[in-house]
């Protein structure tokens, strides 16, 4: 029908299926994301320190280049391609996703949850789990793309680059993997709780940065105050920054001191904010609050 | 032409005399929210072309609507749309409906267009479909020129529109209006008013109409639901009243009219003087209004006045608030009212 004729025609042709629909949430969320040059900007130099080990791989594994740079003898050695290597790309990736979360979650509840726009998705066949699940698929697909998808990748490289070296090390990738995994998950759900709960996005930002830092400060506190009368460092679970290293040096097989802070209790203190996290979105993303 | 089957004891409210299911069906429908009561033991069946809800501020309107769209769960009872349980099955449901909020909603940041393809997009159209659907509801509800405007931007009677615009893209079977016509002026009223009737007439489209504008209501509805404090104080099928009304008729006359009564009463006319010179009539369904002026004319008579008598959805919905239109089971089964006590409450002021 010619759009200037104006009866009202009713759509009954083939519908999609339920995974379309959900994925026409993160499509719509990163065209809006994307529409920024200056996050554009960020991204693309975010994998600045990925391509740095891209160059380091090619470089270490061939030698007829080493001697073109007369890179050899002990300054050969002080960069290899082992574990650390892996650990120490992943801790600058991780960084860079957490300013990317900073810069992107709080965009996508908070103008949903002002403009009233929850009641328009939540009559549709679509419940808010999934609603939700939508707009954590944006930003878990951003981090994705900024930690373990380019660090698998550079595993892929060296492994084709010198043989036989992946066999010993797959368990990298599992770390790699877990560990990405554990700082996205963190990083979604917080910062659409923050989305969530304050709708000003330059005040949500800020407050996430604040968590983070506030949050450091505050276990560093605890500890100080409670120092030599506590068994452990337990205001080390108050900081993210902290936990999240203790679990990733455990995942990588890293040394942990009796000093710190048993990594069973980082893993706990972690997945009890996310479920914090997930506890506050249920209470905020509804349709329509109730107002006692 | 409505087809209401209120049921005083809640039976199981199987398809209707058409063999379709009822479009909304409420048995014992119980909301609490916040820990207060808003809704309680709604019961009853709607298939009429447009519903209209009734009732004053916090008689439970919104929730009722907000419950039949699966965003507040029931804490008693059921209810069903087109047949389709909506807390069982939600997700048909909300296949089958469209959702025009009372308040501002919108997504920000995008075109108008772009706003009414995402929401086609998420009830399932493909996305080229979706495009083209958005297209033809934009223009459809009048916002043709603004389609590549930021919703944002739109002033409240373009973005009413677009509410109602995101609402029916997807082609739904039961559209929920609620307060279509808030912060709205009068030219802008009426041209949203009349989209709604229009969409009233289109053969498979059912209508859920919120508002506490009796006139609007009145307008564009076939059946009202009034509720109070969260129970159903009065049923009126609007169509049915509308043809009583077209019965009753008052008259003021001069000269002899003996002769006039005398002849309309040959005619079936049931006649009441009321005083002298002034009549009520009842006309029965083959007498028209014309043949009354023949009859005057006849015998001489002069009509001075011809009204008719009208009980208006006004009367009825004050004398709803009064208390006055019991509902049927004394019981006070919250409303659910006989077919025998059904045209009481319909004519209740006739």
């Amino acid at each position: 029908m010619a759009v200037h004729d104006r009866a009202y025609r009713r759509y009954d042709g083939p519908l999609t299926g339920s995974l379309d629909r959900f994925l026409v949430i993160p499509r719509y969320a990163l065209k809006g994301v994307f529409a920024s040059r200056l996050y554009l900007a960020f991204f693309v130099l975010s994998f600045v320190p990925v391509v740095f080990g891209a160059v380091a791989i090619y470089v270490l594994s061939n030698e007829a280049l080493m001697q073109l740079l007369s890179i050899e003898g002990p300054a050969a050695g002080q960069v290899s391609i082992d574990t650390n290597f892996f650990y120490y790309l992943l801790v600058a990736q991780g960084f860079l996703s957490f300013l990317s979360a900073v810069v992107v979650a709080p965009a996508l509840l908070a103008p949903d949850l002002m403009n009233n726009a929850l009641p328009l998705y939540l009559s549709r066949p679509l419940s808010r789990w999934c609603y939700l699940g939508g707009k954590a698929s944006v930003l878990m697909g951003l981090l994705s793309t900024l930690t373990w998808i380019p660090l698998f990748g550079l595993f892929a490289m060296q492994s084709y680059a010198v043989e036989g070296w992946a066999w010993d090390r797959l368990w990298v990738l599992a770390a790699i993997f877990l560990s990405s995994m554990l700082w996205i998950s963190v990083l979604t759900l917080m910062g659409l709780a923050f989305s969530a709960w304050v709708r000003w996005k330059p005040l949500a930002r800020l407050a996430m940065v604040g968590v983070f830092f506030l949050s450091g400060a505050l276990g560093q506190m605890i500890n100080a105050i409670f120092f030599g009368r506590m068994s452990e460092p337990w205001g080390d679970m108050l900081n993210l920054f902290v936990s999240m290293r203790l679990v990733w040096r455990s995942l990588f097989q890293q040394t942990i001191r009796a000093s710190e802070l048993p990594v069973p209790y980082a893993w706990i203190a972690l997945l009890a904010l996310c479920a914090l996290c997930v506890f506050l979105l249920s209470r905020k993303v509804r349709a329509y609050e109730v107002v006692r | 032409m409505t087809q209401n089957s209120w049921t005083q004891d809640g039976s199981d409210g199987s398809a209707g005399p058409s063999g379709a299911p009822p479009v909304i069906e409420l048995r014992d429908l119980e909301v609490r929210l916040g820990g207060r009561q808003i809704l309680d033991r709604l019961s009853g069946s709607f298939s009429g072309k447009a519903i209209g809800l009734l009732g004053p501020n916090g008689a439970g309107k919104t929730t009722l609507v907000h419950t039949l769209l699966g965003f507040f769960s029931a804490s008693g009872g059921s209810a069903r749309i087109l047949g389709q349980d909506v807390q069982q099955n939600s997700t048909a449901v909300r296949r089958l409906v469209g959702y025009m909020p009372e308040r501002d909603s919108f997504i920000a940041g995008m075109t108008g267009v772009h706003f009414v393809r995402m929401m086609a997009e998420l009830s399932g159209l493909p996305p080229r479909e979706a495009l083209e659907q958005a297209h033809e509801a934009m223009f459809y509800v009048g916002l043709g020129e603004a389609r590549y405007r930021p919703v944002q931007s739109y002033s409240l009677g373009m973005k009413q529109k677009i509410k109602l615009a995101q609402a029916l893209v997807h082609g739904p079977r039961l559209l929920f209006l609620d307060e279509p016509t808030n912060g709205l002026d009068p030219p802008a009223r009426r041209r949203m008013l009349r989209l709604i009737r229009d969409l009233r007439a289109h053969p498979h489209m059912h209508l859920v109409f919120s508002s506490h504008l009796l006139r609007d209501v009145e307008d564009c509805c076939d059946e009202v639901l009034i509720l109070k404090e969260g129970r159903i104080a009065a049923y009126c099928d609007l169509e049915t009243e509308r043809r009583s009304n077209r019965s009753f008729l008052n008259l003021e006359t001069r000269g002899d009219d003996g002769r006039f009564l005398e002849a309309a009463a040959a005619l079936g006319v049931e006649c009441a003087p009321q005083t002298k010179r002034r009549l009520k009539m009842v006309l029965p369904e083959e007498v028209a209004v014309r043949d009354l002026y023949r009859l005057a004319a006849e015998h001489r008579v002069q009509l001075r006045r011809l009204s008719y008598k009208r009980d208006s959805l006004q009367d009825i919905f004050l004398k709803a608030m009064e208390g006055s239109l019991k509902p049927a089971n004394p019981a006070g089964n919250n409303g659910q009212l006989s077919d025998s006590n059904q045209g009481a409450s319909s004519h209740g002021g006739a």
